[in-house]
């Protein structure tokens, strides 16, 4: 080997190897843009559907009040189908998020009269013959204050608010403010109420890319509330 | 020494480097686009079940489901949207209450699981407050008997001329016992001040009830349901001047002709429509026999012969001098009612009208809340 052919090899190594690590490099900004944008993107996703489902068969008037970077609610958590009824007492299939529970819910009694506020006072699981077996479904029976004549269903609810900060958080009652998404919201983010709707923005802290797309844009969704004035 | 073979080594290291950067991404990227893909399957889901849910309102069977017994179910239709489908049903929770739930469903890509998502409403129907409502053969906010006028009370579960116990289900007294802890009705509910003179033959739990609330000027309402809005569900809108009767086409009753309240013969083509007629001005009924629920916003006339079967309400001045009446009127204004002819109380012409009305049997919002969360 002559020594300009070892200069060229060497000369072709180096320029090889800066070539790797040019591209190494760029590859691990492009991972992490990559890892920041699918986290900002699953924050948005997961805020906006967590949100929609919240929200979509909620009543503006009595269970939403938002202000700019809160959202409290009654947070719909299960229905009960009355399988028999005594005063104050309800043999219920129970379908929800999770079991109904007397130190958090409430229940919202409906009948064809309308719907009555109640507190759950007690919870027991109902006789092995109170209610027929439902796939899905739990058998309770509640004790509550009287119940109006009628009474056929009973929706549990709790207290509980949605905050948007750097992350969305949930808080129930007066617990601490649980996180949902990852620290990824600016200040810029928050609610705004409309009559039929409440407009959620997120706006996640960008990562940025040189010559490329932020790696997340902000992000307005309207989540329309199915109640409406109108009467059927 | 022989060192070609480390070019060929530095090339499949820089490719393996490469193709490691290139898999890498397209995992990310994969990985995303499946995730935004399911999200989208789950929000089409959502929507065709809220669909399900409207398009059974909308083609909601009235004689069906008022039908089914408390705690049944039936299905209320199924149909398709692009990339989606979805079935609802109709269940009964209570006698005037239903919740109509629908599944929507996105079939997945080949290898995944569906999106399924469901959603439900909750709806009345008015049945038990049209019981309460017509409580009584007659209730007038004034009476003038211009030949005489018979009311009965008294035989609210008697068969109708021409109707055979199959026709009269246990149901219809079974409604008016709940609503009024009684088979017997009164005859005639009267303004305190109103005479009802020598001409009136009634009987009744009692014959004559003088009610303090009468006469009343407000808006009656049907079933709390206020007069302007029945424009909007009723069967039949119409005013002016009509002879009613049946009518067929071939040997099937129809349904869409304006005369055509039915007829009160249960073995007829037109004996299951009983529809609810809702006129807003002056109506004046000039002869013919017809059935189903009927509120007139203005003035009724109804000349000597007619034949009704089911529920008068009338907002302003009703003048029959000669009627035959199955089932209940009620005409609450001041003006001095004419009426003449006969007035029975009668629990099974009530029945059918309730049940059978395609427009009474409308499910509405029973309160504030209309949409319920549903799994």
């Amino acid at each position: 080997m002559t020594l300009v052919e070892a200069l060229l090899a060497m000369g072709g190594t180096v320029f090889l190897a800066a070539c790797m690590v040019a591209m190494l490099g760029t590859h691990a900004r492009l991972a992490r843009y990559a890892a920041e944008r699918a986290e900002a993107l699953d924050a948005v996703h997961t805020s906006v559907l967590l949100l929609a489902s919240e929200l979509r068969a909620a009543r503006p008037d009595t269970d939403v009040a938002v202000s700019t970077d809160s959202l409290a609610l009654r947070a719909f958590r299960g229905i009960a189908r009355v399988c028999a009824l005594s005063a104050n007492v309800a043999d219920v299939l129970w379908s929800g998020l999770r079991d109904p529970d007397p130190a958090k819910d409430s229940l919202l009694a409906l009948s064809a009269a309308g719907e009555h506020a109640l507190p759950l006072i007690g919870l027991v699981t109902a006789a092995a013959n109170a209610c027929p077996s439902v796939t899905g479904a739990k058998a309770f029976r509640l004790t509550t204050d009287t119940l109006p004549p009628g009474t056929s269903m009973l929706l549990g609810f709790e207290r509980g608010s949605y905050h948007l900060g750097t992350a969305l958080r949930y808080r129930a009652g007066r617990a601490g403010r649980q996180p949902l998404t990852a620290d990824i919201f600016t200040a810029k983010s928050g609610f705004t109420a409309e009559s039929t709707a409440v407009l959620v923005d997120l706006v996640p802290a960008s990562v940025p890319w040189k010559g490329g797309p932020p790696s997340a844009a902000p992000v307005r969704r309207r989540i329309t509330f199915l109640h409406r004035r109108s009467r059927q | 020494v022989n060192r070609r073979g480390h070019a060929l080594l530095i090339a499949l290291l820089g490719l393996l480097l490469l193709e490691v950067v290139v898999a890498g991404t397209m995992a990310i990227g994969t990985s995303e686009r499946l995730l935004s893909a399911a999200r989208v399957r789950q929000l089409r889901a959502r929507l065709a079940a809220e669909s399900g849910v409207r398009a059974a309102l909308a083609s909601w069977d009235a004689v069906h489901y008022g039908a089914l017994p408390v705690g049944g179910s039936a299905s209320a239709g199924s149909g398709a949207l692009p990339g989606a489908t979805f079935d609802a049903t109709v269940v009964r929770r209570a006698a005037d209450f239903f919740e109509v739930r629908a599944n929507g469903t996105v079939p997945g890509p080949s290898g995944a699981s569906a999106s399924a998502r469901a959603a439900a409403i909750v709806a009345g129907i008015p049945r038990p407050a049209l019981w309460t409502q017509f409580a009584a053969a007659a209730a007038l906010g004034g009476l003038a008997i211009p030949d005489s006028l018979v009311v009965d009370g008294l035989q609210a579960g008697a068969l109708p001329p021409g109707f055979s116990a199959a026709d009269c289900p246990p149901d219809a007294l079974t409604e008016l016992a709940a609503s009024n802890a009684s088979l017997a009705v009164p005859g005639v509910v009267l303004a305190p001040a109103a005479s009802p003179g020598s001409r009136l033959q009634v009987s009744g739990a009692p014959p004559i009830l003088p009610d303090p609330a009468l006469p009343d000027s407000a808006d009656p309402g049907l079933a709390g349901i206020a007069l302007g809005e029945l424009r909007l569900i009723a069967d039949r809108v119409m005013a002016g001047a009509v002879s009613i009767g049946p009518a067929n086409t071939a040997a099937a009753c129809d349904t869409m002709a304006a005369s055509n309240w039915g007829v009160p013969d249960p073995a007829a083509a037109c004996g299951g429509w009983l529809p609810l007629v809702y006129a807003p001005s002056h109506l004046h009924i000039t002869g013919g026999r017809g059935q189903g629920v009927l509120v007139v916003d203005g003035d009724l006339t109804m000349d000597p012969g007619v034949e009704f079967h089911g529920a008068i309400l009338v907002a302003g001045t009703v003048r029959a001098p000669d009627l035959r009446l199955f089932g209940a009127i009620r005409a609450p204004s001041a003006a001095p009612h004419e009426l003449g002819g006969v007035i029975h109380f009668n629990a099974c012409s009530l029945w059918r009208a309730f049940a059978l009305s395609p427009g009474v049997g409308r499910p509405f919002r029973v309160g504030p809340r209309w949409w319920i969360p549903s799994f």
